[in-house]
């Protein structure tokens, strides 16, 4: 009954063919290659980069974003086959949010997390992860463990309020961060995610900041919400071996081959990367087409404009290398199926994200200072996306000086990041 | 009589042997403007000079990543000898491009060959050759070798090299001997690298030893035929496969730094502060951060080897302007990044580091000299990486 045909995406610039049934509904597909993946983030791309002024603007990107990540199941990428997923490697997801971040910062933020939160998901207890899976809904989070914790029969009544969830308004379920004592964990309360309903919390929608404004990170806030066990996940457990609650998942599925950590962590690196290297083209071009009145030539003439795109292009250059040594890292753990590393390896990676998020910034900054007035309207590409690499850089995973410290300390036997 | 195989391994078990003979002549090599006797035979002993010689020629036909290796490893103990080490191989790769005789008569002696690439010689045309006058300064390693190829601008004789254009940079061989090595060699940093001026007077050239530069850096392939294609120097473009040693030597430099740092800041006792200054978040910091820039250069370098090793799988000798341009744009700004690394190093291990042969102070006092050498400088090169961006030409030597 499966027919070959364009799918509901005929207005994109793009087109490609989607499985689909006779509605013109895509059904759900069982097998992707990283190249369609691709193929369809530059979709999302395009979708992100029309809407980006607007969500920019607005605190969020409308549901257009939203349809589009469903509709290409770009969040079922590393989910596991057996839920409904593609069980792909973490490689295909950074490329597929590097793509998108060339057209939107903050689109591909939102377009990161929703495959992403799915990675936790699928360390639930079976009975949590079958029926979030199943739904099919793209999931939230919000780490800081702030919430307040009721212990109840069967489960935990949460309260709280909680900041910064990235894409919310597009979610169906979101895990609060909150210290709980998990029956069968040991050493008492650890940080854990506890998974409720989207629409048993309250929205506060207050975005509003220096950048990434589309990613619509509004702050959510629960009243005395139960949550199942199996809805819990502990994450200090999780984050040391990357060994699902409960049993019964496939270890060959590249989800519980890799460190959980870094490998969450992979898509900063590809949206600072794809930015940046957005944020070079433009340079390029537009140091082209500048005329320097008051240089009497055109801008792309002087060697001074010459050597700071040469420089420019080197720094992104530079981070593509670095991110490509992430990806290869994790790549490497994931064929070898090596789930826990050490304090030392983990803040290594956390150091490189904060060295590439930096880099990108200054990118970002040193791209509008170089275009001059031009390109610093509210709403320009290039100060939007100045913006939004300022914020990824402040970013808690990303905090520069917080990793590099906890890097060095890992290098002296002490504890790393105890977060990310 | 000469080995005639070599494996990778062995090659980076007798760099780490050359490299321990080097650190352990750092300070008066540093003080005395250069490497004695000792060095050179070690190094000659080693036989890293034949690593990507033809095999032909008594060679060990190697690619790129294990000369690379070679130096790297060795600039991990000196800065200076990992130059040394670097030049010895590498000057090889424009003997082998010269015409067949030329190339019996240099690797059949099996000494070091030395250049000085600027092409400011004055020439005479005679019968079968040139005589060549002029000074040069920089000349690395000058003392150890028994060649030494010297730029001029010549006009070479189409019916011998199949070149036409005119007059181009050119390498005219001679032997050291029959010049005179000038003793001027004290700078800034790099001083164990020797890098002495020579004065020639009228010396006679034969063709066969003139190097075309300028061709030779378009397509690689040698003068007069006669070579086998397989060789990895003659499927590489010139000009990245001999520059990128420049990185490698800035790679070893600095991740020996970063070791120094972490060990001395381990050790050291910060009276200021009351405390070990390893238990110091700001110490943490700083280490943290030096070893980011150490292994964010390690990437890039990494990326410039992969690209000239497909260069060689592909057999392609010849790389287009902006891709030449974006390689010496990748070196510099690893030079960059290793001069910086030496003097944060210096800065954050205080006064007990900053003594006269100290290795933290003779390294960063040799990476900065090699971030201001003509193939690492950093403006120029993202200039002409910018330059190239727009289909303007790249750097017209390096």
């Amino acid at each position: 009954m499966n027919t070959v045909g364009v799918g509901t995406l005929h207005s994109a610039k793009i087109h490609f063919c989607f499985v689909t049934n006779p509605e013109e509904k895509i059904v759900v597909q069982t097998t992707m290659t990283h190249e369609e993946a691709i193929k369809r983030a530059e979709y999302i791309g395009q979708v992100a980069e029309e809407g980006l002024f607007e969500a920019d603007r607005n605190n969020g990107y409308s549901s257009k974003l939203k349809d589009a990540i469903h509709e290409t199941q770009m969040h079922r990428l590393l989910r596991p086959k057996k839920y409904g997923g593609f069980g792909m490697g973490h490689d295909t997801m950074a490329e597929v949010v590097r793509t998108v971040a060339q057209h939107s910062v903050s689109g591909a933020w939102v377009t990161y997390f929703m495959p992403l939160h799915e990675t936790w998901v699928a360390m639930l207890p079976p009975k949590a992860r079958e029926e979030i899976f199943a739904s099919d809904k793209f999931v939230s989070d919000i780490f800081f463990p702030i919430g307040k914790i009721e212990y109840v029969e069967g489960g935990v009544r949460i309260s709280g309020e909680w900041k910064w969830g990235s894409g919310i308004d597009f979610c169906g379920w979101i895990g609060l961060g909150a210290m709980v004592d998990v029956p069968g964990q040991p050493g008492g309360p650890q940080p854990c995610l506890v998974t409720v309903k989207v629409s048993e919390g309250e929205i506060v929608k207050d975005w509003n900041a220096f950048g990434l404004n589309g990613t619509g990170s509004n702050t959510f806030r629960v009243n005395n919400v139960f949550s199942r066990w199996d809805m819990v996940l502990p994450l200090g457990a999780i984050k040391k071996n990357t060994v699902p609650i409960g049993g019964d998942y496939d270890p060959s599925e590249p989800v519980y081959r890799v460190p959980f950590g870094p490998a969450f962590c992979i898509g900063f690196g590809a949206i600072c990367v794809g930015a940046a290297q957005r944020l070079q083209r433009e340079l390029h071009e537009r140091i082209r087409t500048r005329q320097r009145v008051v240089l009497g030539m055109k801008e792309w003439e002087s060697p001074v404009a010459q050597r700071n795109l040469g420089e420019v292009t080197t720094q992104v250059e530079t981070i593509e290398a670095l991110h490509g040594r992430y990806v290869k890292q994790l790549k490497d753990w994931c064929i070898a199926g090596k789930t826990s590393i050490e304090p030392e390896e983990e803040a290594r990676m956390a150091a490189w994200r904060a060295y590439i998020s930096r880099t990108a910034s200054q990118v970002g900054f040193r791209s509008l200072e170089l275009l001059g007035g031009a390109a610093a309207y509210r709403g320009d590409l290039v100060e939007v996306f100045a913006r939004d690499l300022l914020m990824i850089s402040i970013h808690v995973g990303m905090a520069y000086e917080d990793h590099m410290m906890f890097y060095g300390r890992a290098q002296y036997g002490l504890s790393q990041h105890p977060l990310v | 009589m000469l080995q005639k195989t070599m494996t990778h391994e062995e090659v980076i078990k007798r760099a780490h042997h050359l490299g321990k003979i080097a650190e352990a002549g750092l300070v008066e090599a540093d003080a005395s403007g250069g490497y004695g006797n000792d060095f050179k035979e070690a190094m000659h002993e080693a036989g890293f000079h034949r690593i990507l010689r033809p095999k032909r020629y008594g060679g060990y036909g190697l690619g790129h990543r294990t000369m690379l290796e070679a130096v790297r490893t060795v600039a991990q103990y000196s800065v200076s000898a990992g130059w040394l080490t670097l030049f010895m191989p590498a000057h090889e790769c424009w003997v082998a491009m010269l015409q067949p005789k030329g190339r019996e008569e240099i690797f059949g002696a099996d000494k070091f060959v030395a250049d000085i690439l600027y092409p400011i010689g004055q020439v005479t045309y005679v019968e079968g050759g040139l005589r060549l006058s002029g000074r040069w300064q920089w000349g690395s390693g000058i003392e150890m070798c028994e060649w030494i190829g010297l730029g001029a601008i010549i006009d070479l004789p189409g019916e011998l090299f199949g070149i036409t254009g005119g007059p181009q940079p050119c390498l005219a061989t001679i032997k050291v001997a029959e010049g005179n090595i000038i003793r001027d060699w004290k700078a800034f940093g790099l001083n164990g690298s020797g890098s002495h001026s020579i004065e020639v007077k009228d010396v006679f050239v034969p063709w066969r030893r003139v190097c075309p530069l300028a061709a030779v850096k378009k397509n690689a392939v040698p003068i007069g035929g006669e070579f086998d294609p397989e060789e990895a120097v003659y499927r590489t473009p010139f000009g990245p496969a001999f520059t990128i040693g420049f990185a490698a030597i800035a790679l070893g430099g600095i991740q020996r730094m970063q070791r120094e740092l972490r060990e001395r800041l381990h050790k050291r006792q910060r009276v200021v502060l009351g405390m070990k200054e390893w238990e110091s978040p700001v110490a943490q910091r700083n280490l943290g951060e030096v070893t980011t820039w150490v292994e964010t250069a390690e990437a890039l370098y990494e990326c410039e080897l992969q690209q000239i090793e497909a260069w060689t799988k592909e057999g392609r000798t010849s790389a287009t302007e902006p891709e030449l341009a974006r390689d010496a744009a990748w070196r510099c700004s690893i030079g960059k990044i290793a001069a910086q690394v030496g003097f944060r190093t210096m800065e954050m291990l205080g006064g007990a580091a900053a003594y006269r042969g100290d290795l933290v102070e003779v390294f960063a006092r040799d990476l900065f000299m090699m971030s201001i050498h003509f193939g690492q400088a950093y403006d120029d090169h993202m200039m002409f990486y910018g330059r190239a961006q727009y289909g303007l030409s790249a750097h017209p030597l390096v």
